[in-house]
């Protein structure tokens, strides 16, 4: 039962994409925190 | 060693730019720290932002980047699923993480707990078992890291270990919990960067069909899904993954630090956005039949081929991303168990009258003797040492059950705890051992959750909750 | 649990070296002598020239090569994803001169349904500590 090419695509792209969001969602979140001064 | 790819003098400028960086860093971030809480606990008042890139971070270990490649090139696809569901670990922590703070919004350390609701032989056992995983991890991640630096650059290998360590235990000591946490932030977004860098760059040069093709030709167990060794590796690795995080300070540690209502929202947004990286990180590895490169020892196939598809630049980046990553958990793993120490053998057992003046000044001490006794068992390079991180699966799955049933069941008694962790690590161990290791977490954790059973059956402790506070 | 560990033993051949250009080539296994899991270390010692290819072929006589590997200068070589079977390894140069003695490398899998078993334990298990964690923690909310 190998994996098919469609499902390793499926696979590496979602993992990137959502690899990708990651600093930007972090970034935001601290920009947030930052303007209400809540970062500690 | 021809898997050289970065110039000893780049190496050597990466490692003191960074250096200085962090340890001005860690210094302007601790000048206004003036009480343990402060020092230990960042004041407890952690961000949303500071404390889910600092779980994420932390998490990402030399190990993300080394041995999600590895684990791929090993075990294949699911490999690097396996690796990725240790995410688990963060996202199951996240329901813990608020309990914790609820029933000690004044604890310190894991430790602390353990002593309170189940006495003190439970906290002898637990301590063992906490300070065994730690030191395993510090040495891993020393030695490792030496062993990266010098593998990538030809920097001599006592030289990179001594320089991570230093700079880890020098920011670590100015800045306290509060500069772990700021530069784990700032090395999150470096990693994260890095790696995802090197991925599209890799599919754009490559192109995914091809690496798909390649695999399947020349290694098609790796697409296997029922590949015999990859099944029984999966679940171990899930509770190894659980294990270390729900008994280790370190995770604790930041559950007291972050502010009110913020740990289960920031463990659980760490886990998701953690889950990812392994696959992101381990793929390339499966490039290996396309390229027709294959690595002298798995370990070294993600920066082999990611050098090799990037040429120098990659190099540059893989180097960045591993230090960032090295340093995010050596300095977490040096704040939280001179914790443990401070606290829990010192305040606990050398001398119970230390007041939090003296507490502070003994956290300090200890992170620079934590620092030189890592040092010490790193310098000589016993490769075998490196290893030891993967026998501790078995003690620290064995402390699952007993934290989880500590922290809801006011019915389990602490000589049943401490006959769960020793009886699952003793389990553990020997089928480690007998078997293979990727049976010993899990027959630990079944052991433990046996004797954790029987004691619930047998025993109620009627535990009151308000002792903990 | 020992008798599934090990089951064939593995043969490694050492042939006699016959000239100085010859390397010496073994096998380098970690705990099981056959692997388990598909992947193995192969290491040889000795100078190599750049041009030498490991070559891989399903019988003792190489009569027909499945596949040819580059090799690096670190005399050694970790491959991975093999399936059940013996596979023959040597290093030949450009002019396919033999360069080293031949290696045999056995990969058995672990049988399936003892890795299936193991992931049931460990699925069931997991299981188990997400109920209760779920249950724990509705309890708490409505205390």
């Amino acid at each position: 039962m190998l994996v098919t090419y469609e499902w390793f695509e499926v696979l590496v792209w979602t993992a990137l994409g959502l690899s990708t969001l990651a600093p930007l969602v972090l970034l935001v979140l601290a920009l947030i925190d930052w303007k209400k001064e809540q970062l500690w | 060693m021809n898997a050289v790819v970065l110039s000893t003098e780049w190496a050597i400028a990466i490692v003191i730019v960074f250096g200085v960086l962090w340890v001005a860093f860690g210094w302007w971030l601790g000048r206004n720290n003036r009480t343990l809480d402060d020092f230990m606990l960042a004041g407890r008042n952690v961000g949303f932002a500071f404390a889910s890139a600092t779980a994420m971070a932390t998490w990402i270990t030399s190990n993300t980047t080394l041995l999600a490649p590895q684990l791929t090139y090993e075990l294949g696809v699911w490999g690097m699923l396996g690796y990725s569901m240790a995410a688990l670990g963060l996202i199951l922590f996240a329901p813990l993480a608020k309990r914790i703070k609820a029933l000690m919004p004044h604890g310190y350390t894991c430790g602390d707990f353990i002593r309170r609701r189940y006495g003190r032989v439970a906290w002898y056992v637990f301590l063992i078992v906490a300070l065994a995983y730690s030191f395993g991890w510090l040495v891993s991640l020393g030695m490792g890291g030496g062993i990266l630096i010098s593998t990538l650059s030809g920097l001599d290998y006592r030289v990179g270990m001594s320089a991570i360590l230093f700079i880890c235990v020098c920011y670590t000591l100015l800045g306290g919990l509060k500069a772990v946490i700021a530069t784990d932030f700032v090395q999150t977004i470096i990693i994260l960067i890095g790696v995802i860098l090197i991925a599209y760059v890799g599919i754009s040069k490559l192109g995914l069909e091809e690496i798909h093709t390649a695999v399947e030709a020349k290694s098609p167990q790796l697409l296997n899904l029922l590949f015999p060794a990859a099944l029984m590796f999966l679940f171990n690795n899930i509770f190894f993954g659980i294990g270390e995080i729900f008994h280790s300070n370190v995770w604790w540690s930041r559950a007291f630090a972050f502010k009110d209502k913020i740990g289960k929202k920031a463990f659980l947004l760490a886990g998701v956005l953690w889950l990812p990286i392994p696959i992101v990180t381990g793929f390339i590895a499966l490039a290996a039949p396309a390229l027709g490169l294959y690595p002298a020892s798995s370990d070294m196939v993600g920066p082999l081929i990611a050098a090799k598809i990037l040429g120098g630049v990659g190099a540059f980046f893989v180097f960045i991303v591993v230090f960032s990553a090295m340093a995010s958990s050596l300095d977490s793993l040096l704040a939280a168990t001179s914790d443990l120490i401070t606290k829990d053998i010192y305040g606990g057992i050398i001398n119970k009258n230390a007041d939090k003046e003296k507490l502070l000044k003994v956290s300090k001490v200890s992170i620079v003797i934590l620092g030189v006794i890592t040092w010490a068992l790193c310098f000589p390079r016993i490769d075998t040492l490196a290893a030891i991180l993967m026998i501790t699966g078995a003690f620290v799955a064995s402390t699952i059950w007993p934290i989880v049933f500590g922290l809801y069941f006011r019915r389990l008694n602490g000589t049943v705890a401490a006959l769960a962790m020793a009886g699952g690590s003793a389990v553990g161990l020997t089928l480690y051992f007998q078997v293979g290791y990727y049976v010993s977490a899990l027959s630990s954790c079944v052991v433990s959750l046996f004797v954790c059973l029987i004691g619930l059956m047998a025993y109620d402790e009627k535990f009151d909750w308000k002792r903990l506070q | 649990m020992r008798t599934f560990k090990i089951k064939l033993i593995l043969l490694v051949s050492s042939l006699f070296l016959c000239s100085f250009s010859f390397a010496e080539m073994k096998l380098k296994s970690g705990v099981d002598d056959v692997s388990k899991e598909g992947y193995f270390s192969l290491s040889w010692e000795g100078e190599v020239a750049e041009s030498v290819r490991l070559e891989m072929a399903s019988s003792e006589n190489f009569e027909a090569i499945e596949r040819k590997y580059m090799i690096n200068r670190d005399g050694k070589i970790t491959l991975s994803g093999y399936g059940d079977g013996t596979f023959y390894f040597r290093l030949r140069d450009s002019k396919s001169n033999e360069v080293s003695n031949f290696v045999v490398v056995n990969v058995e899998h672990w049988p399936l349904d003892k890795a299936v078993t193991f992931f049931f334990v460990g699925l069931t298990l997991f299981v188990c500590l997400i109920s209760t964690l779920l249950v724990c923690t509705r309890i708490k909310k409505t205390d």
